[in-house]
Order: C-alpha cells, then sequence, then structure tokens
C-alpha cells in the first residue's frame, strides 16, 4: 500500500538537492547569454572556458578568455591564460572551446579580435604544457567547436566575410602546423555545429545553418552533415535545436517545438522521433547532447514555470526519459520576456559523474555569473523503471495478471 | 537447486499451507450457515457467511509456477432468490517459480461480485476486479495494476 500511494503522488518532475557553487560572478553576459566551455579530464577535474569581464566601466566590452579549473566544490584555480585583466586595451574576446589531450594538458581555442564583428578574428590555440600558458594564432575567422583525435585539434571555422566561408582546419599539437582540409561556401549563420573525428581519423560534422523566418514564426533551419561517405543537407523546422554525433557517427537533434522537446535521429534517411517532454511553455537554450558509455544521451536546458525559471537534466535510461530538476531561480513575476539565459554545458567523468556548467542572468538586473554543479548520475532516482506504471490491461483468470506480471520483472532484470 | 534449498522451500510451503488451513477453518467455525466449496478460474477453497451478508473466502491456486494464497472479505446484497451483487476486497500472497525466475509478492484487489443460483445449493460467481500486483525477484520489483475477471461455481454445503 505504501508503495501505491508513492505512485499517485509521484510526478514526472523530481526535484533533488543539487550543489550549484558559483564559480565566477565578473562574466561577461551579452546577447543570448554569457559563453562556457566545460571539458573534464581523465581525473574527473572539470576544465572551463568563459569570457570574463575585463572592467565593468560603461561602454566598455573588453573582456578575455577565462579558464577555470574545478578540482573540488571548495577548490577552484581561475586563470587568464591570454593578457593582462588590468589591461583595457586587450581586445574583445569570446567563444572559447576547451577540451584536455591524452596528457591532462587543457587546450583552448578561441578568437580574438580588435573590432566589434569579429571579422578578422584570429583563431588562438592556449595550452599550459609547462605550467604557463602558450599561445598561437593558426587561423581567422570566429571558431565553432573544435575536437581532438591523435594529438590533432579538428575545428569548424566560419569566416565571417562576404563569402561565409566554413572550413574545417586541422593542428597538430606537437608541431603546431595546421592545415586546412575542407571548406564550404555560402554559409549564411551557424546556429549549432559539432565535429567528431573516429579513429581512423574519418570525419563527421554536422552544421545547423539558421535561418529565415517562416510565415508561422516557426525557423527553417538547414542541417549540413559531413561524412566520410559524402554530404547532405537536411530540411527541418525547428524552434532552438541542439545537434550532435554519436561516437558511431549517428546524427542526433534535440529541438523544440510546439511545446514538446523532442529528440530525434537521423537513420536511413529519416528522423525517428521521441518525446523527452510535453506541455513544455518555453525553451532557452539547450546544453550539448552527451553520449554515455552505453552510448544513452544526456542533455540539459532551460525551461520557464510560472515564476521559476529551471535548468533540467535529462537523460536516457531503462528505455525512457528521465527527468531532474537542477537549479532555479524564483522571480516576482511570471519569466517571461527579461530573462537572459546563457550557455549550458555537459559533460561525464569516466566514473559516471555528471558535470554541469551554466551562465545565467536576468536582463539588466542582478548576474548570476558561471555556476557549475557536479552530480552522481542519478541511477536509482524514483522515476527510474522501477517506478514505471505500465497501462493495464484486462485478464481472464487472475493467473493471466500475474504472469503479464512476471515478465515485466523477467524483462527488468534482463535490462540491468 | 539444490536439496537444502528445496528443502527450506517445501518447509516454508507448509508453513504458509498451515496458516491457510488455519485461517479457512476459523471463518468457517464463526460462520452462521451457509458454508460453500469454491471452485473457480482463480484456485480453490472455501467460502463462509460470518454475518448477515457478510463474506468471507479463502482460496488457493495449486500450480507448479505460481502458488497463490488469497483471502476475500465481501459484502453480498441479495435482489432476489436467485441473484445477488456486492464488493469487497481480495488480499494475497504470491510464490512463483518459473524455469530462470523465482520470486514472491502480493496483490490486493477491490472486487465487484456478482452471484447468480442455478440451483438452490450450485450459484454462479464472477468477480470483476482492479488488481494491484507486486513482485519481487533477485533485488528488482514490478507493481502495477490490472484489470481481472475471475468466474467460479459455489456448491454450497449448508
Amino acid at each position: 500500500m505504501k508503495k501505491l500511494f508513492f505512485i499517485i503522488f509521484l510526478t514526472k518532475t523530481t526535484l533533488l538537492s543539487w550543489e550549484v557553487i558559483t564559480i565566477d560572478t565578473n562574466v561577461f553576459i551579452y546577447g543570448n547569454g554569457g559563453i562556457c566551455s566545460l571539458s573534464v579530464d581523465k581525473n574527473g577535474v572539470a576544465n572551463i572556458t568563459y569570457d570574463i569581464l575585463k572592467s565593468s566601466g560603461m561602454n566598455n566590452y573588453d573582456c578575455a578568455i577565462g579558464y577555470a579549473k574545478v578540482i573540488s566544490q571548495t577548490e577552484i584555480i581561475k586563470e587568464i591564460p591570454d593578457g593582462n585583466p588590468d589591461d583595457f586595451s586587450e581586445p574583445y574576446t569570446c567563444n572559447g572551446f576547451i577540451f584536455t589531450d591524452q596528457n591532462n594538458i587543457p587546450h583552448i581555442i578561441y578568437h580574438k579580435s580588435s573590432d566589434y564583428c569579429f571579422i578578422n578574428a584570429s583563431i588562438m590555440h592556449a595550452n599550459k604544457p609547462n605550467q604557463t600558458w602558450e599561445t598561437i594564432s593558426f587561423s581567422s575567422g570566429i571558431c565553432c567547436i573544435s575536437t581532438i583525435r591523435n594529438d590533432k585539434i579538428y575545428s569548424l571555422i566560419l569566416e565571417q566575410n562576404i563569402e561565409k566561408k566554413l572550413k574545417i582546419t586541422r593542428l597538430d599539437i606537437n608541431t603546431n602546423e595546421s592545415i586546412n582540409i575542407k571548406t564550404i561556401t555560402n554559409i549564411e549563420r551557424i546556429y549549432d555545429a559539432n565535429i567528431v573525428v573516429d579513429g581512423l581519423e574519418n570525419i563527421y560534422a554536422v552544421i545547423l545553418i539558421s535561418s529565415t523566418r517562416a510565415e508561422n514564426c516557426s525557423y527553417y533551419n538547414h542541417y549540413y552533415y559531413i561524412t566520410p561517405y559524402g554530404e547532405k543537407q537536411i530540411q527541418k523546422q525547428v524552434e532552438g535545436a541542439t545537434t550532435e554525433l554519436d561516437n558511431y557517427g549517428n546524427f542526433y537533434i534535440c529541438y523544440f517545438k510546439q511545446g514538446k522537446i523532442i529528440f530525434s535521429k537521423f537513420i536511413d534517411d529519416n528522423f525517428t522521433e521521441d518525446t523527452i517532454e510535453s506541455y513544455v511553455s518555453s525553451i532557452y537554450g539547450f546544453s550539448n547532447i552527451v553520449f554515455d558509455k552505453n552510448n544513452n544521451p544526456n542533455i540539459a536546458y532551460f525551461t520557464a514555470n510560472g515564476t521559476k525559471f529551471i535548468l533540467k537534466y535529462v537523460f536516457f535510461q531503462n528505455n525512457r526519459w528521465n527527468i531532474n530538476e537542477v537549479y532555479k531561480i524564483e522571480f516576482e513575476g511570471p519569466v517571461s520576456g527579461p530573462i537572459n539565459f546563457g550557455k549550458i554545458c555537459l559533460a561525464i567523468d569516466e566514473n559516471n559523474f555528471v558535470h554541469l556548467c551554466f551562465t545565467v542572468t536576468t536582463f539588466g538586473s542582478s548576474v548570476e555569473g558561471l555556476l557549475y554543479t557536479k552530480f552522481s548520475k542519478p541511477s536509482s532516482q524514483p522515476l527510474s523503471s522501477e517506478d514505471t506504471v505500465k497501462p493495464a490491461s484486462f485478464h481472464f483468470g487472475i493467473k493471466s495478471a500475474i504472469k503479464k506480471k512476471i515478465n515485466e520483472l523477467r524483462e527488468k532484470i534482463s535490462q540491468n | 537447486m539444490n536439496l537444502e534449498k528445496k528443502f527450506h522451500r517445501i518447509k516454508n510451503m507448509n508453513k504458509k499451507f498451515f496458516y491457510f488451513f488455519i485461517l479457512l477453518f476459523s471463518t468457517i467455525l464463526y460462520s452462521q450457515n451457509n458454508i460453500a466449496l469454491v471452485i473457480g478460474s482463480y484456485g480453490i477453497g472455501g467460502k463462509v457467511r460470518f454475518y448477515k451478508s457478510f463474506f468471507a473466502e479463502a482460496k488457493i491456486w495449486p500450480d507448479s509456477e505460481i502458488f497463490i494464497y488469497s483471502f476475500k472479505g465481501s459484502y453480498n446484497k441479495n435482489f432476489s432468490k436467485k441473484f445477488s451483487i456486492g464488493g469487497g476486497l481480495e488480499v494475497s500472497y504470491i510464490n512463483f517459480k518459473t524455469e530462470d525466475l523465482s520470486g514472491e509478492g502480493n496483490y490486493i484487489m477491490p472486487v465487484g461480485c456478482f452471484e447468480y443460483f442455478i440451483l438452490e445449493k450450485l450459484s454462479l460467481n464472477v468477480d470483476l476486479g482492479l488488481c494491484l500486483i507486486n513482485l519481487k525477484a533477485k533485488d528488482k520489483s514490478v507493481f502495477g495494476p490490472e484489470f481481472v475477471t475471475n468466474l467460479g461455481i459455489n456448491i454450497y454445503l449448508k
């Protein structure tokens, strides 16, 4: 009976106590929020890059790329790899991307420009091989995203000049030699992009190119899909999305449309769609999609419910999506326009710990800054399949009903 | 299954049989009249009227795979000499052992009961209920509702 009452009062979303810490409040937040990037090394240490403000003066947009190493909730090392934070003559810097190599050395790819529009921005590579940061410029344009494989950094770089070219470059971290592998022309605006390189150095990339506003106020986005076997362009109308390739090169999109958050896999020229959550009033951004060791996807997103602005972490396990609320900000009035969300970054380490960092602020008011939380991946939360109630069916005789339940139990044991 | 485990299983079974028959005979002892033998899609057992229109029923399902001990309390209202309608609650203990899985569990089932007398001492019984089943094996459990219909014949002995 205890269990029956539990089931009756079970709601789809469970609030757990997540310990969220503030890494820095001195975060440069503009446009659609502060930019941050997260990578977890072999020791489970989180390496984060973000845009920090170099001054708080009026009309002063100077900022720098910041680096934070989160060893524990109380031990955080913060550095600025490029330049002096008090030197306001430094250029406008943003959009960093971080990862750690096989030797646990952090690598940051970011762009650095002296003009507001980043037209002639340099793509910089900073790493810390001998306890000090070394920085080189190896390309030009706006860096979208990078990955590392066999001591080579592969980057998708958008050149914001008249031709609007997207190029894929490869930088050897031992020799600092950079080559241009591929160029795609006539790219308008990149909404999201991802690049994956397999062990044979085959490149898989997906680029979400946006967008022309349609008559019904939805966005038409084009997915440009690069594989070792060729390239494809896919038309799909979505409102806000993030893309990812899993370790096998399969292409996924997580998007928001008509109050639903949908997770979609592109297979055999078709999308197979799975609804993560329905009746969502609004979405304020997705994290990257992370595939764990079992190739199960994990994702986080910002949404709102009445006066609450909520960060949710969801993961796929036991054939269902498990939704967890990680962070909430309460407002006096309903959450609507005056919210300035940030970027969310998700990573899972070798010990199955989930690391989440995100930037958040309210528009024109208090700045929350760069926040971070680390938690054990919920494997036995109340929403696991253990508590899933399957729909009732009709049986002639109690034995048939019990046999059905034995089969469900057998299925559950075999899944574990 | 080794011999020791087998022995424990038989020992446990006997214990449950013992409790079951204590329950069955105590209901018969306290019965006013109307004692019936019940044979149905849900097992065999006995049924007694212990107070006015209140009935108690104890049943077992003797099966090689699924063994069920159940007890039902019900209230039956006679609408005519031949027909009665009532409601009750059935609780049970389940023990199951299939080729690859063995475990135990229980269910609780609110039921609607319909009884039609074919002869003076013979009636047809239909139970309709929402059965909430809970099963456990290998540290895993399942729980959920199922709609169940049970058919039975009551042979009244007194």
